[in-house]
């Protein structure tokens, strides 16, 4: 059976090298490429990360200091200007710290007002541009 | 050689030459198209899926191992892309008596196929090709025409190599059966 086998494959052999190869139409290589060009500035563009990770560390710092601050600075009970009602955080329970980090972030944001306004500016200018640049992404990757 | 070769535009390309791609492209898109066209019969689809492999190859490139043949490795993809579309166009097959020949009528049928002409075998050939099911087509056109070994034509279908051997047995038996017939009726043509 086996002489059979190789008798009927030698046949088979014969008749497959009368098969044409069928060749797709003339762009096909044109096409595949564009497609590939899509594709790649599509994973380059898209997908590239807005915030790198050391960027997103910077800011969890920054956040902890920010937060470590307001602990180190002023006292409990403090007050807020004399143009807003005398409001006192003196809360008596006994996650006592929750009610000593606030009274303190309340010290910061009256004694350095200007500062924490230009912080706040800072950051929302990084937003705005964040988000431009995503928008102006997204924007390319259409067009194309 | 030509293993090597690949390989070398391989690395271009994950280097970010992408036009490297091109010489891939350009090297086996008769092949991916034909294997496709063998599965779909239908030259916008097969064009369709020949395409959207050698997109789905270059968005996992980087995985590609050197261990298997590019052209492995895609005609695996045109394998699975083409059974994705079938799957979805649910495709009619043909039954075929896939009882085969025995080994004393076999002999006559090798002689007389012999004696056909050039065009003739041809002729058979498509006839043979258009009656099998699109997966058996495919199989015996990498064991035939490509001369993929067996482990390979396991490795692009995700059969097991013994069943890949079944299989592509069983297609040769279809197309011993039909060459049978076809040359009946060549005979009482002539008659």
């Amino acid at each position: 059976m086996k002489k059979q086998d190789q008798k009927e494959n030698d046949l088979m052999r014969d008749l497959f090298s009368r098969q044409e190869v069928f060749e797709p139409s003339s762009s096909f290589t044109e096409q595949v490429m564009y497609r590939v060009s899509i594709e790649k500035s599509y994973y380059s563009e898209i997908y590239r990360p807005l915030i790198s990770k050391t960027a997103w560390i910077v800011i969890a710092v920054s956040v902890l200091g920010l937060i470590v601050i307001t602990i180190l600075l002023g006292g409990e009970g403090t007050t807020y200007t004399q143009y807003l009602p005398d409001i006192t955080f003196d809360l008596d329970f006994n996650l006592s710290w929750i009610s000593s980090v606030a009274n303190r972030m309340n010290q910061l944001f009256h004694d350095s007002s200007p500062v924490v306004a230009y912080i706040i500016f800072g950051l929302l200018a990084v937003c705005v541009v964040l988000i431009g640049e995503s928008l102006s992404l997204r924007r390319i990757f259409q067009k194309q | 050689m030509e293993y090597k070769e690949d390989g070398q535009y391989i690395r271009k390309i994950l280097n970010g030459e992408t036009n490297a791609y091109t010489f891939l492209v350009n090297k086996y898109k008769s092949m991916a198209f034909s294997l496709a066209l063998k599965m779909l019969r239908n030259r916008e689809d097969a064009e369709e899926v020949a395409q959207d492999a050698f997109i789905k190859a270059y968005q996992s490139l980087s995985q590609f191992r050197g261990g298997a043949r590019f052209s492995t490795w895609l005609y695996r993809i045109v394998y699975n892309t083409a059974i994705s579309r079938l799957r979805r166009s649910s495709f009619e097959v043909l039954n075929i008596d896939d009882t085969g020949v025995e080994e004393k009528e076999s002999n006559e049928i090798i002689d007389a196929y012999h004696k056909l002409k050039e065009s003739e075998r041809k002729k058979f050939l498509d006839i043979a090709l258009e009656k099998l099911d699109p997966d058996e087509n495919f199989l015996v056109t990498l064991y035939y025409y490509e001369e993929k070994e067996l482990n390979e034509i396991a490795q692009i279908t995700r059969l097991t190599k013994n069943n890949a051997k079944v299989k592509i047995y069983r297609a040769r038996q279809k197309m011993m059966g039909m060459l049978k017939k076809y040359l009946n009726e060549e005979l009482i043509e002539i008659l």
